[in-house]
């Protein structure tokens, strides 16, 4: 393979002129428009979202707790839940919209992309491990309330979730392995923030 | 050079003179990074939505074509999978065709990038900076590496495009 031929052949390559400032054209108006926004702000979005949910969830077991005798354990653990996976996506949130890893150098914003890749894929399956106990808890309440079918419901959601949370960490294990070494190739390189 | 505050229609202006100056690097960069899971169309788009965001924040620190570089890449590898996709636009397997004016050429591409788009997006980026003849201190201003470890990882790069080729 002969790599100085490649390489003159690259630097002659030339898509067609008109096919792009159509495509060009078209997408300045999306993006001007707003019907186009960028992933990473969807993302931020997202995060957003479920952090509101994770601020106003614990709001809501005072509520049940008036309508359904509720343990202190089980509205314990429903709040720390809560808060827990509440902080962990407000420290998400904090960094994306924070760190401007577009104008970073490449090695560095690779670097913060693996990063909160993991840390996202670990928190979802975290989040899945340990509303198991919590939606247990509740049921079991419930069911001490009056509904013997809501133990069987707790059960079945229980281990739903652990079981979504386990097959989560065993899918994404080898993508995970992947980032680290990733990871671990740019911690070796003499990495330097300036531009 | 500073970057003024300016009307939506000269920001409108300068993007549109950006893209007409930088569009081949741009289309290149996300054909080196497109798969099936980020199509060339996507990440055409999203680096299109960040060169504009971006563009009021560029102060001149850097030439223009270094931080369009960064921007392009950067968006590439940091691509997640959109759940939303439009229709149309354009389409990995036929940026070859368009391009190549013979068939030989064509199969020579090809071949080229499917050997470069098994290399992680750090080692990517420094092979794709190399075919476009950046000298070793702009690949290190990019890429935010020293110019010893690309001098270093671009000899291993090549060494392992010509044994993967080769076998």
């Amino acid at each position: 393979m002969d790599l100085d031929n490649l390489r003159e052949q690259w630097k002659s390559l030339n898509i067609k002129v008109e096919d792009l400032q159509v495509e060009n054209m078209r997408l300045r108006h999306d993006i001007q428009t707003n019907k186009v926004t960028s992933i990473n702000r969807r993302l931020i979005a997202r995060i957003r979202n479920m952090l509101l949910v994770c601020c106003l969830a614990p709001i809501f077991i005072i509520y049940m707790k008036n309508e359904i005798a509720l343990t202190t354990a089980t509205i314990v653990c429903y709040v720390s839940y809560f808060i827990i996976i509440g902080a962990a996506h407000g420290y998400l949130l904090w960094r994306l919209s924070t760190r401007d890893y577009l104008s970073m150098p490449i090695a560095a914003a690779i670097k913060e992309a693996a990063t909160l890749e993991l840390y996202r894929k670990r928190m979802r399956m975290w989040s899945y491990i340990m509303a198991a106990p919590v939606i247990f808890m509740l049921m079991m309440d419930i069911y001490k309330y009056g509904y013997p079918g809501a133990l069987i419901s707790g059960i079945i959601g229980g281990l739903a979730g652990l079981a979504i949370g386990l097959r989560l960490e065993y899918t994404n294990r080898k993508l995970m392995r992947q980032i680290r070494q990733l990871l671990d190739q740019i911690d070796d390189c003499n990495v330097s923030d300036n531009p | 050079m500073a970057s003024a505050r300016t009307s939506p229609v000269s920001k409108d202006e300068r993007f549109m003179e950006m893209l007409a100056s930088h569009r081949q690097l741009i289309i290149k960069v996300c054909y080196m990074y497109a798969n099936e899971t980020a199509t060339l169309d996507d990440l055409y788009q999203e680096v299109m939505i960040n060169l504009w965001q971006g563009l009021d924040k560029w102060r001149g620190e850097c030439k223009m074509s270094t931080w369009i570089y960064r921007l392009a890449f950067n968006t590439c590898v940091s691509y997640h999978r959109s759940t939303r996709r439009h229709n149309g636009g354009l389409q990995l397997d036929a940026i070859p065709e368009i391009a190549a004016d013979d068939s030989t050429r064509t199969a020579d591409l090809k071949n080229m990038y499917r050997l470069i788009s098994k290399l992680n997006p750090l080692d990517k980026a420094i092979i794709m900076l190399w075919l476009d003849e950046k000298p070793y201190d702009e690949i290190a201003s990019i890429t935010g590496l020293s110019k010893a470890n690309i001098a270093s990882r671009l000899y291993r790069i090549k060494n392992h495009l010509i044994e993967m080729g080769n076998s």
